[in-house]
């Protein structure tokens, strides 16, 4: 008799979990086809977007059965039976999408279960029957053939491949890009195992360097007559210089390729935001645009892994906390539809994402009030903390403002667990709330946990590391006592003795040179005693149970077996004033969206307003550092305000800059005669220059 | 493996390596305790000042002994290591700890070094980085 395979429990278990991260990747797919088939499904099947959900649900079939998960397999037949049925539909309703998205979630928890996660009591057939239902059969047939496969002689069920598409078809290119981005899936324990072994190869590299280094410089040093120190220094770099390059070529391609394969593009963890966003929307009543940048941005897979729960708990707290339900906005003069904007940025050696809502803000009262009752602060404490230091109170574990358990976003469990993923990276998170306005969270981690090319500097007789890309300049100090140097003509101000005595604690000498750091639009200059080199190291995070330090985040070996520590450019910069707020004005939401965008990338902190009398309220609160307007509005137009803002004896000093879709002589003629430091013309072309004379308008500060 | 100036010890299964005249890269900010980072068998390791730890006062002398426990690794600066001991059995053990000393430092009969218990003195309030 012959006996089916049947996979040991150790194989299996290994299966799954392969099977786990490729089913996540086909539910991803799912999901974000059902919300384009949702919003236009004639746009969707035109885009290929059924073909493409097809595609997965029979992938994500087939793989179950492979690892003979069968609930899987038979509601992912079922719900290619309804797929194919919504092929030739124009219009998919909403009760068919949620019977969509149920499916996927019975899927998801079914996987989960099955790979060690909670146990889940899905009703399988009554799933199934409801998309065979929806798909127009009769659910007693259609389900049969998943649910009972046909006898097979005790061999491995087969899995039947789909037809091959039709030429041209948009499946047929979408096969086409599968076959040439043909992929192997690699957990990530296997990776960092892999990376682990590059970095001990990396390190003996730069040993083998630093001793060829050594060896050839004691030929060189030797008193020796000069044809025979020739010969012998000859001989030591014929012997050392080929194999070595070899070396060099074979670890930094190595190296290169691993660290490579740890990259993933950030559109990852923005997925699954969409039905995250719709769902939640739904449920509460609220209505929610969600606007997603930055995906293009490679980052570590370690990092992607962290970033994706948060991004999700984040936009699920932004809806269910900030973004009020459409009458209230209405009622608060704000559109009825909320934003939600997700925008990821890279800075030097630095990846922030911000979940902006333009919602009710926090209620810094209300906060205040949880955090003594919670025993978080005392209440003579709280009644001195800033606005700004009482909302950070929301990012502590298990903290929040209702009094009833909320079931979207619960009472904060999940959050810390997010946060302390993301201070194991070395991250961080921010919050900053304008009551009334909305609340922006900013998750900062670094794109890469691997190779890094450092400056090596010295300060205090030990080495101390820059990062290259957070690294602006090199200047040489000319010892005249200057709290700060010039940079072209900006004024960069050296870091504070606070910030020596920290990376320096037994004190330094006369400093030589200074290093000028970057971060988003601020500059400082770290002064050293000396510039070593630049080297390319594998850096690593401050060990555990070392407690976290903001200055230092993380290390690295140097080839003679020396600690560097790394300096955070983000802490370095943290003693400077906070960047400039810019007051951003216009009628149109979309060049509200561009112009912020603008701003946020250049490093400033942006408030918005629809016209001028909203923009002049909001002034006369103070805080604003500059006003970016634009010209044709209702109500107070840009000129208007500009007018209104020097006449006001409070406000006349604040920068001014106008821009407008129109432009001419007469516009130009008529922004200055207002009362505006500068115009220009909306464009590409006007953004670096705009963002570059706001900032010389704001510079009576020394920074950056 | 006892050490200097005497009186406390560590378990022999909790040690990993003893270097002398360890470089340390400062690192301030993490607590008064932590004295910075060193180069332990090519990775990081935080490492702790002992003395600072028993009884506030910086070690002067260069010993580190790298220790262990679970997936905790750190180093703790000392005067020196005297050498190894048996530790008597736990009949010989006094019934309670001496009054104001921390918790980690287990009690021993007169005469003999006291354990610092090293999964205990990971919980302590100055190592979790208080000053």
């Amino acid at each position: 008799m012959s006996k089916a395979f049947r996979p040991d429990d150790d194989l299996r278990r290994q299966l799954l979990e392969i099977f786990a991260g490729e089913a996540r990747d086909e539910l991803d797919t799912l999901s974000s086809g059902l919300v384009a088939l949702e919003a236009d499904a004639q746009a969707a099947v035109g885009a290929g977007k059924v073909d493409e959900m097809m595609r997965a649900a029979h992938s994500l079939k087939g793989s179950a059965r492979a690892v003979e998960l069968e609930p899987v397999d038979r509601i992912s037949h079922a719900l290619e039976n309804l797929l194919r049925a919504e092929a030739g539909r124009t219009e998919v309703s909403g009760e068919t999408a949620d019977l969509g998205y149920r499916a996927l979630d019975a899927i998801e928890a079914i996987v989960a279960a099955a790979t060690g996660g909670p146990p889940t009591d899905v009703n399988v057939t009554a799933i199934c029957d409801e998309l065979n239902e929806a798909a127009g059969e009769d659910a007693a047939t259609a389900g049969r053939g998943a649910q009972e496969p046909p006898e097979t002689g005790g061999m491995p069920t087969p899995v039947t491949e789909p037809a091959e598409p039709p030429p041209g078809t948009a499946a047929a290119a979408a096969a086409d890009r599968s076959a040439q981005n043909a992929t192997v899936r690699v957990s990530v324990a296997k990776l960092d195992r892999l990376v682990a072994a590059v970095r001990e190869l990396e390190t003996a590299r730069v040993s083998v360097e630093h001793a060829t280094g050594i060896v050839t410089g004691e030929a060189e040093a030797a008193d020796l007559a000069a044809h025979e120190h020739d010969a012998r220094a000859g001989a030591i770099r014929e012997v050392t210089q080929g194999p070595l390059s070899r070396l060099q070529r074979a670890a930094r391609e190595l190296s290169d390729d691993v660290n490579q394969a740890r990259t993933v593009p950030l559109s990852l963890a923005f997925d699954p935001l969409p039905r995250a966003v719709r769902d939640l929307a739904r449920d509460l009543g609220r209505d929610v645009e969600l606007k997603v940048s930055g995906g293009e941005i490679d980052v570590d897979r370690a990092v992607l892994e962290v970033v994706r729960p948060a991004l999700v708990h984040l936009v699920r707290n932004a809806i269910d906390h900030g973004i009020e339900p459409p009458a209230m906005r209405a009622a608060a003069g704000k559109p009825e539809t909320g934003t939600l904007s997700v925008s990821a940025r890279a800075a030097g050696s630095q990846l922030a994402i911000a979940i902006a809502d333009d919602g009710a803000g926090i209620d810094g009262d209300a906060v205040s009030a949880k955090a003594i009752e919670a025993g978080l602060v005392e209440p003579a404490e709280a009644a001195q903390m800033e606005y700004g230091e009482i909302i950070r109170f929301v990012l502590r574990p298990a903290f929040s403002t209702r009094d009833s358990v909320s079931e979207i976003s619960g009472r904060g469990v999940g959050l810390d667990a997010v946060f302390e993923g993301l201070a194991a990276l070395q991250g961080s998170v921010d919050i900053a709330s304008i009551p009334g306005s909305g609340t922006t969270v900013t998750l900062h981690a670094p794109l890469a946990i691997a190779a890094t090319e450092c400056i090596i500097a010295e300060l205090g007789g030990s080495p101390l590391g820059i990062v290259l890309s957070d690294a602006d300049r090199i200047l040489r100090l000319n010892g005249d006592g200057a709290r700060e140097v010039q940079v072209e003509s900006r004024r960069v101000p050296l870091a504070g003795e606070e910030t020596m005595a920290a990376l320096a604690p037994a004190g330094h000498g006369d400093p030589s040179f200074a290093i000028v750091v970057a971060h988003e639009m601020r500059r400082i200059a770290l002064p050293v005693e000396s510039v070593r080199s630049v080297l390319r190291l594998n850096t690593m995070p401050l060990p555990a149970p070392l407690p976290e330090v903001e200055m230092v985040r993380s290390a690295a070996i140097l080839p003679d077996g020396e600690v560097l520590r790394i300096v955070d450019a983000r802490a370095l910069v943290a003693e400077l004033p906070p960047p400039p707020r810019v007051l951003l004005v216009d009628d149109s939401e979309t060049q509200l969206e561009r112009g912020r965008r603008l701003l946020v990338a250049a490093g400033y902190l942006v408030e918005t307003a629809p016209d001028g009398s909203v923009a002049l309220a909001r002034l006369q609160d103070g805080g604003i550092d500059a006003v970016l307007t634009d010209f044709e509005m209702p109500g107070m137009d840009g000129f208007e305000l500009v007018r209104a803002i020097r006449a006001d004896s409070s406000l006349a000093g604040t920068p001014v800059v106008v821009w407008s879709a129109s432009g001419g002589n007469e516009l130009f003629g008529m922004a200055r005669e207002a009362g505006s430091d500068a115009f220009f013309m909306k464009g590409p072309n006007a953004n670096e220059e705009v963002a570059e004379t706001l900032l010389r308008l704001i510079g009576s500060r020394p920074v950056p | 493996m006892e050490l200097e100036p005497g009186g406390r010890a560590l378990r022999q299964q909790d040690l990993i390596q003893i270097i002398a005249d360890p470089v340390v890269a400062p690192v301030t900010g993490a607590g008064e305790c932590w004295r910075g980072v060193a180069n332990l068998r090519g990775g990081l390791i935080g490492v702790a000042d002992l003395g600072v730890l028993l009884d506030g006062r910086p070690t002067s002398g260069g010993v580190m002994v790298a220790v262990t426990s679970g997936e905790a690794e750190f180093g703790l600066l000392c005067e020196g290591v005297r050498g190894t001991r048996e530790q008597p059995g736990p009949d010989a053990l006094p019934d309670e700890p001496l009054e104001g000393d921390p918790d980690w430092l287990l009690p021993a009969p007169p005469g003999e070094p006291r354990v610092i218990d090293i999964e205990l003195l990971l919980e302590d309030e100055m190592m979790r980085g208080a000053s």
